[in-house]
């Protein structure tokens, strides 16, 4: 049982070409058989018949010529008679029975003489008995029955013959199943050729992925008719694999928006921090700035008194001069940091950037090592700035340009009148127009691309060394400064080659009288001034300045106590510090203004023009001074309100 | 009637040279009018012997009469082909009528040569048991030998009579002259 499953299992693995030869052979080779049986069985019955049919003639002849032997009862010549049957050797024995039964005759082929009992009835017939046929057949002669005659023959005629059947049953068996195989060998193509190549495109199709392909309908039968279907099949695959691809094509191009969404957000979020970063920093700076401002206030006013008080000549004069230029200083310094705090007042001017350049480079003490290349555009458009934030701005850049090149190098400035269009590094989108560029470019050691982004933000510094241990602050005030004048900054750097800076500033086309500066000599008066502000320094400098250009000064600490003097003593101008405890300048103002709508103000601020301060001006206020207080901004300005109309 | 039927009967079955021929009570003229029956079967006469199909085939007997009536009895109810048999016996030559089966007894030794002239070859097949018969023309003659009754036949003689002899009796004869 298990080998036949095995066997079947074997035959079920062989390939399709063999499965057929194998089909068409046994098929074939049974049916040949089969038929071939059915002949020799057929033959072989028919034989028998003929065989009996040959020995009833010969029995039926042996009869008739020993009829009259049989007559007369000569013996001797039936005898003679029945011995022509040794031309037939199949004859093994025979007899001629009388009318009684009696043996009248007999006849052997051997040697050996064989018995014959007398018959008991005259019976005819046939039996095949033990290899040999057996005979009885009448003799009748005119219509009288004479006696019988008996004749055995062997079967080896019959058995040469079956023997000679099979010989020639194999031969054909052998021969037919030879051409079968040629046959099916040249034909079974027609059945495997279709199937073979539907497995080779198969093949092909899973193999290369490639759908596209299609089979050749080679017949029209079932195997043209799977052809077809497969066609089908391969066309419906290709369409959903077209259909994925697009898919799959449109899901790419949404995860790369989403990419480029991300991006940008990230990219968002990181300018948003960096501008925390930038405003808590500046904002830090200016809280310390702002401080700074009020202490400074003594430093910066006092020399121009004590100057005055002094006899010329004095020795002193020159300490206090000293003093008054080291104020100077710090009150510059402490400008940069409200600058960085973008709370610093800007004014602004008709400035011409060639000029600037010159004036800076000119005021500065460069190494001799350093060599200056100018390539500056003449002649240059104007832009509207702030002359100090501007020349802090590319001092700035020029001192770190020298350390750079480690004081030995080419320093090269540019300056360029274009129309900005494109996008410029580092900034989403630019605002289309007229630009001046300056660009500031060094031979030195260049930033690391990781650090590019870094260089504008505060206290950031690359200088490690104590002598030149910078604040942090230069780049990042520079970069405050270009966006207050509503400029761009940019940064080009290769490692070991050098650094260039450019920054463009927007072409202003605005009169020139709009931003014209005039001098004039400071002149007092005898109005009455109330100085509100919280701080004793700043009240006891502003007191003292203005006393001494003859004004009635009187102070008040608070904004509400302010209001309640000016209830009691109308005062021509009031001068208001702008962030106070309490109420602040403004609403100091406000609360005046309630009963005294005409009052003159100033407002006094360490901040640029805050909110508040535009509040202020819009309530009224005639002049808005920034801190630290400079003598003559602030008799300027007091001067000012007090002559315009209305009073 | 009962009796004959019986002896019939017996000489239907009667086989010459077995046994029973020496037992006495066959005698040499009864086997040998059994011959002169058997004979009949295996001779076949021209159309012209018999006036039509029923005609009986006649047996003649020339000179003494050597069987009594055992011929007679031999032949009684027989048939050869459909025909029965007449006996007829010929005392002198001049007596002979046609028949189809003439026995010439050894007393007629000295005219055999009459007589045959006198059936001038008319489809007669003429029988004898002298030995000199064969030769003078005599169609078929009786012999004894070995206790067995045995004969010659003269082919010449019967086809100048117009009688055709089967093949099978030619070869039970002991000589057969041409």
């Amino acid at each position: 049982m298990k080998r036949e499953v095995f066997g079947m299992k074997h035959v079920k693995n062989l390939t399709i070409n063999k499965k057929l030869t194998l089909i068409i052979m046994l098929s074939g080779g049974s049916a040949l058989l089969l038929a071939c049986l059915a002949f020799v069985l057929y033959d072989s019955i028919n034989f028998k018949y003929d065989m009996v049919q040959d020995l009833q003639m010969l029995a039926d002849m042996i009869g008739t010529n020993s009829a009259a032997a049989l007559t007369f009862g000569d013996a001797d010549d039936a005898h003679e008679i029945l011995q022509a049957l040794r031309a037939n050797p199949h004859i093994v024995e025979g007899c001629i029975y009388d009318i009684d039964g009696s043996v009248f005759c007999t006849y052997h082929a051997g040697s050996e003489t064989p018995v014959f009992e007398p018959l008991k009835s005259l019976a005819a017939g046939y039996e095949f008995k033990d290899g040999y046929l057996d005979l009885y057949r009448e003799i009748i002669f005119d219509n009288t029955r004479l006696g019988m005659v008996f004749l055995r023959s062997d079967m080896q005629a019959y058995s040469d013959r079956v023997f000679k059947y099979i010989m020639m049953i194999g031969g054909i068996l052998l021969l037919s199943s030879l051409v079968a195989f040629l046959m099916a060998a040249r034909l079974r193509g027609l059945i495997t050729g279709p199937i073979l190549n539907l497995a080779r495109m198969a093949k092909i199709v899973s193999d290369e992925q490639d759908f596209s392909v299609r089979a050749e309908k080679q017949t029209q039968d079932e195997l043209g008719f799977l052809t077809e279907r497969f066609n089908d099949m391969l066309e419906q695959i290709q369409d959903r694999e077209e259909a994925l691809k697009a898919a799959r094509d449109k899901l790419e191009l949404q995860a790369k928006k989403l990419r480029k969404e991300l991006a940008r957000r990230k990219r968002l979020q990181a300018e948003l921090a960096r501008a925390q970063r930038l405003e808590s920093a500046g904002r830090i700076a200016g809280q310390i700035a702002h401080d700074f401002n009020n202490l400074l206030g003594p430093l910066a006013a006092y020399p121009t008194l004590i100057r005055e008080e002094l006899p010329p000549g004095h020795p002193v004069l020159e300490m206090v001069e000293e003093m008054q230029h080291s104020a100077n200083k710090i009150a510059e310094i402490n400008q940069q940091l409200l600058a960085l705090g973008r709370r610093g007042h800007y004014t602004m001017e008709r400035i011409d950037l060639n000029e600037l350049v010159e004036k800076v480079l000119g005021g500065q003490h460069l190494p001799q090592k350093v060599q200056v290349r100018k390539e500056l555009t003449q002649p240059l458009l104007p832009i509207k700035g702030g002359a100090a934030q501007l020349t802090r701005a590319l001092t700035n850049l020029i001192i770190n340009a020298i350390e750079a090149m480690h004081f030995d190098g080419v320093l090269t400035i540019t300056s360029k009148n274009i129309y900005l269009e494109e996008p410029l590094w580092g900034y989403k989108k630019v605002k289309r127009g007229e630009y001046v560029l300056l660009e500031i470019s060094d031979s030195g050691d260049g930033i690391k691309p990781e650090h590019l982004n870094k260089i504008f933000d505060p206290f950031f510094t690359t200088k490690t060394m104590d002598r030149m241990r910078g604040s942090g602050l230069g780049l990042s005030i520079v970069h405050g400064i270009v966006e207050d004048h509503n400029g761009y900054i940019t940064v080009k750097s290769t490692v070991g080659k050098g650094t260039t800076f450019g920054l463009y500033f927007p072409v202003s086309r605005v009169s020139q009288n709009d931003v014209a500066v005039t001098v004039e000599k400071i002149s007092g008066g005898h109005e009455s001034i109330l100085i509100v502000d919280d701080d004793p320094i700043q009240r006891k400098v502003t007191s003292q300045l203005l006393r001494r250009l003859g004004y009635q000064i009187h102070c008040v600490d608070s904004g509400e106590r302010a209001v309640e003097y000016v209830k009691q003593e109308p005062q021509d101008l009031v001068i208001l510090d702008m962030v106070m405890d309490g109420i602040d300048g403004t609403e100091t103002y406000r609360r005046i203004l309630e009963f005294q709508p005409r009052q003159k103000a100033i407002v006094l601020s360490g901040y640029a023009m805050s909110k508040r301060v535009r509040e202020a001006l819009t309530l009224g206020a005639g002049s808005f001074v920034s801190k630290p207080i400079s003598l003559e901004a602030l008799a300027r300005a007091v001067r000012t309100v007090l002559d315009k109309n209305g009073n | 009637m009962k009796k004959m039927f019986i002896l019939v009967l017996l000489l239907a079955f009667w086989h010459p040279g077995t046994d029973r021929a020496q037992d006495g009570q066959i005698t040499e003229y009864r086997l040998k009018a059994a011959f002169l029956y058997h004979f009949a079967k295996f001779v076949t006469w021209p159309a012209s012997a018999f006036a039509d199909s029923t005609e009986p085939i006649i047996i003649g007997v020339i000179g003494r009469d050597p069987f009594g009536r055992d011929l007679e009895k031999t032949v009684a109810g027989k048939t050869v082909r459909g025909r029965r048999f007449v006996v007829k016996r010929f005392r002198h030559i001049a007596d002979l009528e046609f028949c189809h089966i003439l026995f010439i007894t050894p007393s007629e030794r000295k005219h055999v040569g009459e007589i045959l002239r006198r059936i001038d070859s008319k489809s007669v097949l003429t029988v004898g048991d002298t030995r000199s018969f064969a030769t003078q023309g005599v169609i078929i003659n009786l012999f004894s030998e070995n206790y067995k009754i045995r004969f010659d036949i003269n082919a010449a003689a019967a086809k100048e009579a117009g009688l055709r002899i089967s093949s099978r009796l030619l070869r039970l004869a002991k000589r057969v002259q041409m």
